[in-house]
């Protein structure tokens, strides 16, 4: 066939291995902060060392290094079969690859040296701030100038979640980092006081819904059908829960600031949004979890379908979670304690992590041009490791949690508080040594994981892959409505 | 709240309550069930096609 288009699987491959060595980065980084909790000695009194300061690396490891690579080489690869054409704008995807990890190296080296804007998920200074917007613009030109030249006229569903979570993320990354530089190396950013605060939680509340819930749907959305080998079970209650999360989500982020000096009106509000938000996020994880309705089978031997069906489980549960911790008299237990970290890790660990791999491994052999993973064992092995790793983190931190809501609210008949805050931290001492031992798991099922892709991706090393041509004509030539011709 | 405050509110919960109710409607609109049944099926599509290659790679290379 003359003029054959061929699908751009370069960039995908190239997010695809960066997302599998910042994850094993990010979480040796979280592996590590965990050890100094339990043993303090671990910082070595090395500043650059001490938890502080890498624990701001833990999370802007695996969330923008780790999880923005594999959202950005899944939203590549996913817009380009959904809308059967070329990625547009080859160099400028190539430039949004090289200058995410340029930004992920940047934010990984200047943190733990203290030059930082300690507001939490957008720690990294002013320079790197306009680099990331810079790249974030390029990411979405090649996404929207993608979708534009697609030869099926219906946008796929999955594209509505990637392209919210394109704009949305710009957005709160603009507003929430405008600042003042007064230095190379030092800013202030235009907010303070509880301004300041709100729209810091705006922005970090969003992080987790547009990057961590909506992005991720839309691999969800994408891989799961794909996965499971039927269509989605429904596809016009998507539709309804795209536009139910993406409007109720931004509205939440106040139950982040519950009995501090916010208003206590826009706590309420906070706390209204986080109830009903359960609605739609319950409707995706029903939606994914029933696609496997008639192929449960596949379940015993493809590992990244259980990836997947376990992923959305802990999205129901995570979200849930969420919900109830946003009602005033819940928090007032949870706030501050590391029952929110537990929560984090459910939906981090739980959701993200296991939606990500699941589709990693979908999405590696038909990248790489293999018929399927190098080792199925490899991925069964990770997938016990992540999933036990994950329940010992999380049911840890549910203990240590409550034990420290418990102990710092209770009071003796005098008025005076029964426990120090020394007696809390000894009573959860047990509960931090086993969240590092679950960490432990995770991060070795991310090692078995990348040398699983390592040897995947021989032919590919070997440069022994073909291109895969876009499927132009449609395959279907009945169908509604009917495909845009082919452009040269 | 003073009462236009109230007036303003109530408006907008009618309007957000009609927008939500309109997507519903749109979405389960008769019209819609054949694009939509055809987009569901383009997640499965990629594997068809895989095998195609699968095979020719295999070609090439021998």
């Amino acid at each position: 066939m003359p003029n054959t288009e061929y699908y751009n699987d370069k960039v995908v491959r190239q997010f695809l291995m960066a997302a599998a060595i910042w994850g094993i980065i990010g979480m040796a980084i979280g592996v590590y902060a965990a050890a100094e909790l339990m043993w303090p000695v671990f910082n070595f009194n090395i500043p650059w060392l001490t938890f502080s300061r890498i624990r701001p690396d833990h999370t802007f490891g695996v969330i923008f290094a780790f999880g923005g690579s594999a959202l950005m080489g899944t939203c590549y690869y996913v817009v380009q079969r959904t809308g059967h054409a070329r990625l547009a704008l080859d160099r400028l995807a190539g430039f949004t690859f090289w200058g995410w990890q340029l930004i992920c190296l940047l934010a990984m080296i200047t943190m733990p040296l203290g030059i930082t804007q300690s507001k939490e998920y957008a720690e990294p200074e002013w320079f790197i701030d306009i680099l990331i917007a810079v790249v974030w613009v390029s990411f979405g030109v090649v996404f929207f100038a993608s979708l534009a030249r697609r030869r099926i006229k219906h946008i796929y569903v999955a594209n509505w979640y990637y392209g919210a979570f394109i704009i949305a993320v710009g957005l709160l990354h603009i507003v929430n980092n405008l600042a003042l530089p007064v230095s190379m190396w030092k800013s202030y950013p235009i907010y303070s006081g509880v301004v300041d605060a709100m729209v810091q939680w705006w922005y970090g509340h969003n992080a987790v819904a547009f990057f961590l819930t909506a992005g991720f749907l839309g691999m969800m959305y994408y891989f799961v059908p794909r996965q499971a080998k039927q269509p989605l079970w429904s596809y016009r209650f998507s539709i309804v829960n795209f536009w139910a999360l993406i409007s109720v989500y931004m509205w939440a982020g106040s139950h982040h600031l519950m009995y501090t000096a916010l208003p206590d009106w826009v706590q309420s509000v906070g706390m209204a949004f986080s109830l009903i938000l359960l609605m739609p996020s319950w409707g995706s994880a029903a939606n994914g979890l029933l696609t496997f309705n008639g192929s449960w089978h596949r379940l015993k031997d493809d590992p990244a379908a259980k990836f997947m069906v376990m992923s959305l489980v802990f999205y129901a549960a995570a979200t849930f979670e969420g919900s109830m911790m946003a009602i005033k008299t819940v928090n007032s237990l949870s706030h501050y304690t590391d029952w929110t970290i537990a929560h984090v890790h459910s939906g981090a660990l739980g959701w993200v992590a296991m939606i990500t791999i699941g589709s990693l491994y979908a999405m590696a052999p038909r990248a790489l041009g293999r018929p399927a993973m190098y080792s199925h064992r490899g991925m069964e092995v990770h997938f016990w490791l992540h999933m036990l790793g994950t329940l010992m983190y999380i049911c840890s931190m549910w203990v240590a949690g409550v034990t420290e809501g418990l102990m710092w609210r209770a009071t003796q008949p005098d008025g005076s508080l029964t426990y120090a805050f020394l007696d809390s931290l000894i009573a959860i001492k047990p509960m931090y040594l086993i969240r590092w031992m679950g960490g432990l798991l995770i991060l070795s099922g991310m090692v078995v994981m990348a040398w699983n892709l390592w040897y995947t991706a021989a032919d590919a090393r070997a440069r022994l892959i073909k291109p895969i041509p876009v499927p132009v004509p449609e395959p279907e030539p009945l169908q509604v409505p009917a495909p845009l011709p082919a452009a040269g | 709240m003073s009462s236009t405050w109230g007036h303003v509110a109530g408006v907008i919960i009618v309007m957000m309550m009609t927008i939500f109710i309109g997507i519903w409607v749109w979405a389960w609109r008769k019209r819609h069930k054949p694009v939509f049944d055809r987009m569901a099926q383009l997640p499965l599509e990629d594997e068809d096609a895989d095998i195609e290659t699968r095979v020719n790679a295999k070609g090439d290379r021998s």
